[in-house]
Order: structure tokens, then sequence, then C-alpha cells
């Protein structure tokens, strides 16, 4: 018993150093990292000085990046801010990357090889256009090419050495809509665009200093709907506003021709609306009408006529110059699982430059983009590549009717994250095999004695380290004893779910949601949120667990919405419900049926609540604590915080019986003038509290108030709701709220007056943490609050607790007025936040940490013991002893307790904790524009043995041992002998 | 182990006599209000108790009260519904309207008169009684501008309020002159399972509590802050902690540990000698066995013949 107390002690007292880290060889044997790039919206090829083939891409997420086009990794990649969108991207003098973005006011110029930033320059302008970009190669001012960019109402030429303002001339005072900007010869420039939608004007510029040469005007009325696409030098076409008929304009030495033909002249079916498709052609057009695309080209007299038209859905890639002055553009048509690429010629619609078949994964949807790029073959003929990007926001490489790579870029941009355990290791399943022979596991064990021992060579230690980190035991399909090896089901914003391993990070199997539910109804289906649906325990041992994907069919709230069962060991679905009420939220009940489905409720928009699953179970047990079941609603914009309470059935036309009224119980209505909600926070569902019970130096005890129904919430003035700097300390304010949800009681108020946010809050235990910006001290800060419980401070007495008189087994009613104290502090942090979470542990024992996602996109680790209401300037020895810290201005930041040490996780958006069964572990991952996953052990591992532990040095010492003991005892028994015969 | 389990027991035993030494005063005060105090007052004057009201019908309909008094008064009415029922008025809240000299409005000596229920309304709320369905109440959410914006609505289960009478309890949030939440309630616990329980008396005992927020408590730390900005400069923009003073146990726990073990393995040993050897120490040592001899089992009664 002692020697077990003095073991415990022992292990306390050696876990209670702060910072832990991680040496270099450790690197990747329990974390990896993963980088993607997102949905790709712009390309450009670049293949000269063939050395280097690479693609130059920018993304939805705001990224720029080169990828390889022989492997399609990643060169270099430059992630911009979250509000500074591309918008264009050119490669100029076939060395710098020229980008255009935050709307056509930031125009930069990178280094084509490595990504550096050669120059910048910010074009400024107030009016709201539409921002193109184009590089002449034909235009010199002096020996500099010039860069068009029309952006903010202002035409600009910009020098591509410098990023100077060669020219500008403003267009934004004439109550001019800019359509489009052409250049038909090396010396004009054509600007053109619609005043007051029913003139069309076009104005000629020289493109050597900007002057406007001529300005000609047409009546149009009714003005044009949508974009005025350029189809060769000086013919453009459009849509007329009711979009029945197409438009040609022709400019002849400015003379403006316009010519109109009825789209159902071309097509006998054209009862639907009619699209352009934004293809750059040479003397034709794409037009999506209904299901259909359908080319159209025009002869120089400004005839139309159809050329071809597809149903299947279909995609046209720009136009590409290729050699001999030709042109070329791929059309990728879906037909099944196939995709068939074309690239045709632009002179002649009959001749098909390439025609393959490439076989496609349907999880991967539909095609979205394409982009082709040529080569010269080995027998000299033209050759052509085609990257395509899917529904699902992969990125593939095809070639000779093959696909070469692909990206799964969608994972750039998670929404939601869940875990499932792997299935439990036995004969039925099928598990990798695992260990070679007994003879590389041997050698694998020599190996790693002889690093213990020092004796290995550097090829012994690179052969350790790779057998490290190829571990086969961590990415094992099963489940094992410490609970490490999970998968990790994220949801993505193109509605794909995908599995992925926790050991290596791969993709187990991946299932693409929107496209089981699109139809004529719910046009864009979106995934929302994913819950764990069953998790198999004691019952239903059998069943595979099963994943909840709500998902809603539009982009509003009060779009109807559909709910998906998916199996999380196989990614097949097992049922969906779809297009019914609205969803506003989503509450897991902490009640299953006998199969282990848990029990969710669902409110819509219209206050009804229904329950799921369908089945007379769950509604029975759903009555009988159907008194007990609260919710609340949050109105950000109104400021009110709603309470409500289930009660009865909903009184609908259509019976239904898993549907509920309820009823209003209180609101906290927030002072428009003075307050606007920015932050909710409430604590974990699945949180695990070891003891209410915390013991403090003085063996006395403090009980923590743990409720579940606890939210925080974070209110600033009106006027500091905006960026850092833009209102004054006086008139900005952060107020906190602790809110009991069932009653609507506020715990909590506080105020911090001259700060503002935005506010990150972490909620756990019986403790928020939360960080904001202290205008005053221009600083942020982070501030913690802790709720203790005064009602359970009699309990000290031993003498009630024996004779039973203590109140520890009484039910808690939140009616009761609790007597709780509120302790505080606040300290100064160094970095700006982008997401705070906190280590979750399978028992709650191992104390805590704080994962705060910084601006750098790392996650720093950071004790809870820091954030401790109670530390004090010059803590007390019983302080001392308890492991209070003396205070201190500001959080200490620790560079060896960076956890995702050497690595950024760029664009971080959200850190999630899952416990793992051994106790002193956690399992962290991080996602972003990239992933991040790792593995922490806040206390150390105390409960375990480290994995580079050399069981068979052990061994060997063990058998040394035996051996030394019996070879003394046979020494000591001849001696002994000797000794009696002498 | 057996040695261990008597250690064991005696460190039990000496922890419990510590605890109950220092939680062996209870003092039996009431502290419900004294915390509200704490909680409440930082020098506000923000609290009044209107210990039982008076019955008043004469209050209804009337909302604000002449405007000419310097410090103007301020009333407000409560409302209250049964179940589903629609609301209706059931008391007042009288107040002074205080300005600050920055321009701030604030409530002070908030008075409460509470109407008692009708024979209609005592019905109704025996039958929320009944039903443990909850009773209603809420407050405009301006004061000066009444309702506001809207109503700040409370609820509580009617089991909660009856005691002797009808126990109630009001914190009122404020903020300004608007009101951001009403809190009702029961003023003491309510306990679970609600039982069924009608008042006696259908008088109130009303206890209301006027609540502004209170502000973060401010760095009282700055002397400090600038010593260690002071050293931090010293070493060039380089923060360093000291090295914590690390008390005697932290410093010798490696040599004290191993220590401690020999000495208690051989207090044990001694303590486990035979009585034949052990001549001398025997009147000590009785007492303590007799307790352990239980668990040593058949073991020591071998020794022992």
């Amino acid at each position: 018993m002692a020697i077990r107390v003095f073991v415990l002690l022992l292990l306390f007292l050696s876990s209670a150093k702060l910072n832990f880290a991680l040496y270099e060889d450790q690197v990747g044997i329990m974390d990896w990292h993963q980088q993607y790039i997102g949905k790709v919206k712009h390309a450009v090829f670049h293949t000269q000085k063939a050395g280097r083939k690479r693609v130059v891409v920018s993304t939805e997420e705001n990224v720029i990046a080169s990828l390889d086009l022989r492997r399609g990794d990643i060169f270099w990649r430059l992630v911009l801010g979250p509000n500074d969108a591309v918008d264009e991207i050119e490669v100029a003098l076939g060395k710098y990357v020229i980008t255009l973005s935050s709307e056509g006011s930031i125009l930069r110029a990178w280094n084509l090889p490595d990504g550096q930033m050669v120059w910048e320059s910010f074009l400024q302008g107030s009016s709201l256009s539409k921002s193109l970009l184009s590089i002449q190669t034909n235009v010199k001012v002096g020996k500099d090419n010039v860069i068009l960019v029309f952006s903010k109402g202002f035409l600009r030429a910009v020098s591509s050495i410098d990023g100077e303002v060669l020219w500008e001339k403003d267009f934004s005072d004439k109550s001019l809509e800019v359509k489009n900007v052409i250049q038909p010869q090396s010396d004009i420039i054509y600007v053109m665009g619609f005043a007051s939608s029913s003139q069309f004007n076009i104005y000629q510029i020289n493109p050597k200093n900007g002057e406007l040469q001529k300005h000609s005007t047409a009546a149009f009325p009714g003005g044009i709907s949508g974009e005025l696409t350029s189809i060769s030098g000086d013919t453009l076409v459009a849509l007329d506003a009711t979009r029945s008929k197409l438009v040609s304009i022709t400019i002849q030495n400015g003379e403006i021709n316009i010519q109109k033909t009825h789209i159902s002249d071309l097509l006998v079916d054209s009862s639907g609306l009619a699209i352009i498709l934004p293809s750059k052609l040479d003397g034709m057009v794409a037009l999506k009408i209904n299901a259909f695309t359908v080319f159209v080209s025009l002869n120089s007299e400004g005839k139309m006529a159809i050329v071809d038209s597809f149903n299947q859905p279909t995609v046209v890639s720009d136009a590409l110059s290729i050699a001999e002055g030709g042109q070329a553009f791929a059309v990728v048509q879906h037909e099944g699982s196939k995709i068939h690429i074309m690239v045709k010629s632009g002179h002649d619609w009959n001749v098909n430059l390439v025609k393959d078949n490439t076989e496609m994964d349907p999880q991967r949807g539909l095609i979205q983009k394409v982009f082709i790029n040529n080569y010269i073959r080995t027998d000299r003929s033209h050759g052509f590549r085609a990257l395509i990007v899917m529904e699902d926001h992969s990125l593939l490489l095809v070639q000779q009717g093959e696909i070469v790579w692909s990206r799964e870029d969608g994972l750039a941009s998670i929404v939601d994250v869940t875990t499932s355990e792997l299935p439990v290791e036995k004969d039925g399943v099928s598990v990798k095999k695992v260990e070679h022979s007994l003879f590389e596991w041997l050698k694998g064990h020599m190996l790693k004695l002889k690093g213990t021992l020092m004796l290995a060579s550097s090829e012994d230690v690179i052969a350790i380290q790779a057998m490290r980190l190829k571990s086969s035991e961590k990415i094992k399909m099963t489940r094992d004893h410490n609970g490490f090896r999970k998968l990790l089901i994220v949801l993505t914003k193109a509605g794909k779910l995908l599995a992925l391993h926790t050991g290596d990070g791969h993709v187990v199997w991946s299932l693409l949601l929107t496209s089981l539910h699109k139809s004529a109804t719910c046009q864009n289906p979106t995934g929302l949120n994913i819950y764990q649906w069953q998790v198999p325990h004691h019952h239903a041992m059998d069943e595979n667990p099963s994943i909840l994907v709500v998902g809603r069919c539009g982009i509003t709230v009060n779009s109807s919405g559909f709910l998906s069962f998916v199996d999380a060991y196989t990614g097949r679905k097992i049922n969906s419900v779809g297009f019914f009420h609205s969803i506003s939220q989503v509450l897991p009940l902490p009640y299953t049926d006998s199969t282990e489905q848990r029990l969710h409720l669902i409110i819509d928009t219209n206050g009804f609540s229904h329950l799921y699953p369908r089945n007379r179970e769950a509604i029975g047990i759903f009555q009988n604590e159907f008194s007990n079941m609260y919710w609340y609603s949050v109105e950000a914009n109104n400021g009110i915080i709603k309470g409500h309470v289930i009660k009865g059935k909903c009184n609908l036309e259509v019976e239904d019986e898993y549907c509920f009224n309820s009823e209003h119980l209180w609101s906290v209505l927030f002072p428009l003038e003075s307050e606007k909600i920015i932050t909710t926070t409430t604590r974990k569902l699945n949180e695990v509290v070891h003891t209410q019970a915390k013991a403090i130096g003085d063996h006395d005890v403090m009980y923590k108030y743990i409720s579940k129904n606890l939210i925080f919430v974070a209110t600033v003035s009106p006027k500091a709701s905006g960026d850092i700097g833009s209102s004054t300390p006086e008139e900005s304010g952060l107020v906190v709220y602790l809110i009991d949800t069932v009653t609507g009681r506020i715990l909590h108020r506080m105020t911090h007056p001259g700060s503002q946010g935005p506010v990150h809050a972490v909620f756990s235990e019986n403790w928020v943490v939360y960080h904001y910006f202290n205008l005053r001290a221009h600083r942020y800060e982070m501030s913690v609050i802790e709720i203790y419980d005064q009602s359970r401070a009699d309990n000290k007495d031993v003498l009630k607790l024996v004779l039973g008189k203590h109140n520890l087994s009484a039910p808690i009613s939140s009616y009761s007025r609790p007597e709780i104290i509120t302790k505080s502090q606040t300290y100064f942090f160094t970095h700006t936040v982008k997401a705070i979470a906190v280590t979750s542990t399978a028992k709650g024992i191992t104390s805590k940490q704080l994962l705060v996602g910084t601006i750098g996109d790392q996650v720093l680790a950071l004790d809870k013991r820091f954030l401790d209401p109670r530390r004090t300037v010059n803590p007390t020895q019983s302080e001392k002893e308890e492991g209070i810290l003396p205070l201190t201005d500001s959080l200490p930041i620790i560079p060896e307790s960076y956890v995702s040490h050497a690595l950024k996780v760029e664009g971080l958006k959200g850190i999630v904790t899952v416990p793992a069964k051994l106790e002193s572990t956690t399992l962290v991952f991080t996602y972003g524009v990239d992933l991040f996953y790792t593995r922490l052990a806040p206390s150390k591992t105390y409960d375990s043995l480290t994995e580079d532990f050399s069981y068979a040095l052990l061994l060997i010492t063990i058998v040394a041992l035996i051996a030394a003991i019996f070879v003394t005892w046979i020494l000591s028994e001849r001696k002994e002998l000797q000794e009696k015969w002498r | 182990m057996r040695r261990g389990k008597l250690q064991g027991y005696i460190f039990y035993c000496i922890c419990l006599s510590i605890l109950v030494s220092s939680s062996a005063f209870q003092s039996d005060e009431l502290l419900i209000e004294d915390e509200e105090f704490g909680l409440e007052s930082r020098g506000s004057p923000d609290l009044v108790y209107s210990a039982r009201s008076t019955p008043q019908a004469s209050t209804h309909g009337r909302k604000r009260s002449s405007n000419s008094d310097s410090d103007s008064k301020v009333q407000f009415l409560l409302e209250h519904a049964f179940g589903d029922s629609d609301f209706s008025t059931a008391g007042t809240f009288t107040a002074r309207l205080k300005t600050w000299n920055h321009g701030g409005q604030t409530l002070t000596k908030l008075r409460f008169s509470r109407n008692d229920f009708t024979d209609v309304e005592k019905e109704q709320f025996k039958e929320l009684v009944k039903e443990d369905d909850f009773y209603r109440i809420r407050l405009p959410s301006n004061v000066l501008s009444p309702p506001g914006r809207d109503y700040a609505i409370s609820s509580v289960k009617a089991r909660c309020l009856p005691r002797e009478g009808l126990d109630e309890h009001f914190v009122i949030h404020m903020e300004g002159t608007n009101i951001v939440a009403v809190n009702y309630g029961s003023p003491g616990a309510c306990q679970y399972p609600r039982q069924l329980k009608f008042p006696t008396k259908w008088s109130f005992n009303s206890h209301t509590v006027l609540k502004n927020s209170e502000q973060a408590p401010s760095f009282p730390r700055a002397p400090v802050f600038a010593e260690e900005m002071l050293t931090a400069e010293n070493l060039e923009g380089e923060v360093v902690l000291p090295p914590p003073e690390r008390s005697f146990w932290a410093k010798y726990w490696m040599y004290l540990i191993p220590l401690g073990i020999i000495v208690m393995n051989a207090i044990t040993q001694a303590m486990n000698m035979p009585p034949e050897e052990q001549a001398g120490g025997q009147s000590a040592s009785q007492t303590q066995p007799q307790a352990a001899a239980v668990q040593r089992g058949p073991s020591s009664a071998v020794r022992r013949r």
C-alpha cells in the first residue's frame, strides 16, 4: 500500500514538469501532416524551359500553389488571408505569377520558381466592378511588358517589372457598367460597357499611354444579362435581358454592329433559360440550356449556326493556342462512370485531336472545370493533358486516357469532424498482415537493441528511424488496446464524407453525399454537421457503428433538410430521409434505444422539434423524459436568447407523432444599443468529469459547479463589433454571461470595459477561458472564470458523511437557487488566436491543457494551471504545495510546447480533441487548409511505457541475470564444497 | 504488503483526524443574504428587500408616475401567466431613477408590491401545482418606455413556490434602464422530485434583488508588471522566468523516499517481531495490532503460538 502511494507520488512529481517537448527523431511517429490547396478556380500552365513542368493554380481557399505536373506534388504554396480572395491569375514574362486579389485591389507578382513575392501594388478605387487581368505580350512601353488591369472602375496599365502603374483611366464616374476589355490588335484597347443598361458604349484606348481615341455608342434597349463573351478579335456574344435571344456585337473601325438571333430559331427545344458558359473559345460560344450543352458558331457576317449539342453533363475548357496558329479546346463529357475527353480543333469541329475515355470514381461526382495543356509527343504530334476539377473538389491530371495523379483537395475545407472506433480484432475480421516473419521481427529488435546500446552505425540509425515511422502496427484496421487507432470522419464543404485513419491519415473510404440527394427539388444540397448515430456498446456489438449526416437543400435556413445514415466501417449509405422540415438545431439526447441508436431531436425554424430515430421504442424513451426536455435558441441578430420546454404533440394538418411542440419559458434580452452577441459556447456533451471535489492546499475541499446546462455568451458594444482599431476604448466594451439554459438564470455577468472581440472561448468542467482584445492595454488578453458550488461546501463534516446527513446524493434541480461563487482572473496573451480547444481524456483524471490555434497557424499547448484564478503574486506555502504558480501578468509561451512543432497548419480553422482509451492520452486533430494529427499526454504517459521501449533489451537483461544467478550459484556451491573438503 | 496495509491504516487515521479537526466548527448562520451582498454590493445601494408585500389593488393600469419629481420615480408592472393563459398584472415595482454625472441612468431603491391572487387565480395556481406546470412572469425590457423591445420572461415550476405561504425570489439584471433578464424562482432549494403541496397561506413572501453588471477584476499587479518589464529589458527583450525557489522536499525527495522506505521497513519489522523477543515493549504495542490481527490471518496466529 505504502509503496503504491509512493509510486503514485513519484508519478505525480514526474508529471509536475510543465512543458514537454519532442525530440527530433520522434517527429512523425505519432503525428502526421497533410498539405492541401482547396478547390481550384484558375490554372495556368507553365511549360517553358521544359525541365520543370509546372502548373500554377489559385483556389477557393485563397491559396496560390505551384504543382508538379508529373506527380501532383506542391512545389510551393502561398495562403492568402481569409478576405483576400484571388480574382485572376496569369503568368508574365515567363518568370512571374501575377495575381489580382481582394476584388481587384491588390496586384502581386510572385517569382515562379520559388514563390517569393517580387512586387505588390495596391490599386485604389471606390466603385465596385468586375476585375479583369490581362497580360500583353505584344504591347511594350519602353522595354516593359504591360499588365492591363481593370478593377474598381479604373483601367490601369501596370509595369510587369516593378508593379508601377504606368497610366490609368477612370471609368467609375460615368454610371458605366464595364462588361469587358478586349484588345483585338496591338494598338487598340476596347473598353465595353453599358450605361444605364440600355446604351452600349465602346471606348477605344491607346495602350501606350491610355489616351481615349474614340468613343462610340449604340442604343440597345433592355441591356444584356450576364457576361459579354469575346469570341474573336472583334466579335462579342451575350444574351439579352430575357435570355431568349443571342446578341452578337461586332466592332469594325469603331462602328458597332449589333445582331440578335432567337435561340428558338437555332434550337427546337429551347424552353429553359440559357446560360453562356464562361469558356473562351474561338469563333464559337457554348450555351447551356436545360440539360443540353450547345455549341454555336458565328461566321464573319454574324450569322449563327449550331455546331453540336450534348445532352450529358459537359464541361468545356478555354481555347489553347497551339503551334501553327491553330487553337484547340477540350470538351469533357460525363457518361455513367466514364468521362469522354475530346480535344477539338478550333477551326474544324469534326477534327478530334484527342479522344479518350477514362474510368472515373463515382464518389468524385461530376466534372466542374477542365484546363488543358499541350505537349509534343515522341512522334512530334500534339498531345494534350487535362487538369480536371471534380464535384468533390478533388484535382486530377488526365493524360492519354489515364489518371496520372489525383489530389483529394476537398479535405482543405472541412466542415465538421467526428470519430469512430475501428472493428475489434477477431477471426472473422480481415486484418492486414502485420508481422512479416519471425526473422524480420528479430532483426528489427536487434537493430533497436543496437540503437539502445549506442552500437548502431549511421545506416542502422536510418533503418531504425524508417522502421519506427512505417510501423505497420499503427495503420492496422482494427482497434488497439490503447485506443490510438480510430477513424476520423470528416465532412467537407463539397458534401463529401471521408474516413481518415489516425495512424497515417490515409483515406479509408469516401462517400459523396450531395450527389445522392441532388434532385429537382434539392438543387444544391450542402452538408451541415455529422453526429455519431450508433456507437455499438453492450447490446449491439455485432453491428457496425454509423454516422448521421445532417444537411440542407439550399443556403437559407428555411430550406428543407435531409438526413443520411452512413456505416462507419464501410462508408456505405444505410438509409436516408430527405426533404422534410427545415433544420435549425440538432440536439443529440443522452438516451439510446436497444440497438444503441442515439436519440436526436431536430428543431426546425418554426420551433417544432422532431424526434429521430422514428420508431416506437424511441417515442417510449422520449415520453418518459418528456417533462425534462429543455432547449434554447440564440437569435444573434435580435440579441435574444430564448428557452423552451417540450410540451405536447404538434398540431399540424398532417398527424405526426414524432413531432413535438415547445413552450417559451424564458428570454434574455440584450439591449440592442449597447450589446451584440458575438460568441456562444457550451460544454462538450461527451465530456467526462472525474470528480466534483477539488482538494485545495489547506486540506479544504471546493466543489466544482458542474452543470451541462450552462452557456457562455459574450457580447460587445455594436460599435466595437468591427475590426480591432475601428473603435475607441471608451465606446467599446465586452460583457460575458454564464446562463443556465433550463431556467434562464444569469449565474455570472461581468464587463470588460475597453475590450472588444473577436472572442474565442472554451468551456470545460466548471471553467471558461476566453480570449479577446483589450484596447486600453493594446494587447490580447485571456480570462478565466471558475464556478464553485457552495451548497455542497458543508459536506466536509465527516460525522455528517457517516450519518448520511449530506446532500451529495440528492438530485440537483435547476429550479433551486444556486449558491455559487465565481473566481476570475485575467492575463495578457501574446498571440492572436484562431481557435481554442481543450484536451479531453477518457476518465477526466489527467490534468487539462488548452490548445490554442495561433495566428501563425500553429497549435500551442498551454497548461490549465497557468489559467487558475487562485494564482496570487506570492503564493503561500500550502498553495505552492498544491501546485499553484505565482501570478504573472502574461501567459508564458514556451517554444517547446508547440504541439505542431515545426509544422504549420495553414488556414487553421478548428481543433478537435478525442480521448484515447489510455487515460493519459488525448488525440488532437487540427484542420484548416492542411490537416495535422498528433497524440498528446498533458501529464506525460504515466500509465504506459513509451512506444520505443525495448522489450528485447528487458528480456535479454532478465536472461542474463538468470544466467548470472545460475553461474554464481554453481560457483558458490563449488566453493562451499571445496571448503567442506578442506 | 501486510505491513503496507497497516501503515496505510495509520495514515488514513491521521488524515481523518486532520479533516475532522479542520472542519470542527460549523456556523449555523444562514448565509444566503450575506452572499448576495458579497456578490452584489460594490458600494452601490442597488439592493432593496421588501419583506412582506402589502396587497394593493389600486395600482392596476398605472404605469408611470409623475415626472415632476427631481429624483424621478419609475414604476413598472410585473405580469404573470398560468400555464398557457395570457399575461395579467401581478404586481408593481417602484424604483428611483438616478442619473449619473456621465449621463448613465440606473435604478435604485427598488420596491415591490405584490397583488394577492384572486380566487380565480388561486384555482389556476392549484391546477398548475397539480399538473407540475409552469408559473410564468414577465417584465418590460425597458422601464422607461414599457414594454420596450420585448418582455423579459422567466418561468418556474409552480411546485417550487409553496412553503408556508408563497415564497418567491426575483433577480432583475439591469443594464442602465434596460432589463436584460429576470430570474424568478424560490428563494432556496427546490427539491426534486417535486412534492405536491399547496400553500397554507395565500400571501406572498417576495425577495427582490437588482443587479447591475460588475466589472471584471482589473489588474491589481501593475508594479509587478513594471518590474518585470525592467528585468525583461535588461535581458534584451528576452522574458526569462526566474527559476522558482524549490522547497526542501522538492529538492531532496529522491533521497528522502528511499530513506523513508528503509525507516518504515525497519519499524514494521520491529513491530512484527514475535512477542517473546519483544518483552519490554509489549504493553505499548498490544493495542495496535488487535485491529490488524483479523486481516493478518492465520500466519500471525501460528507465530504467536
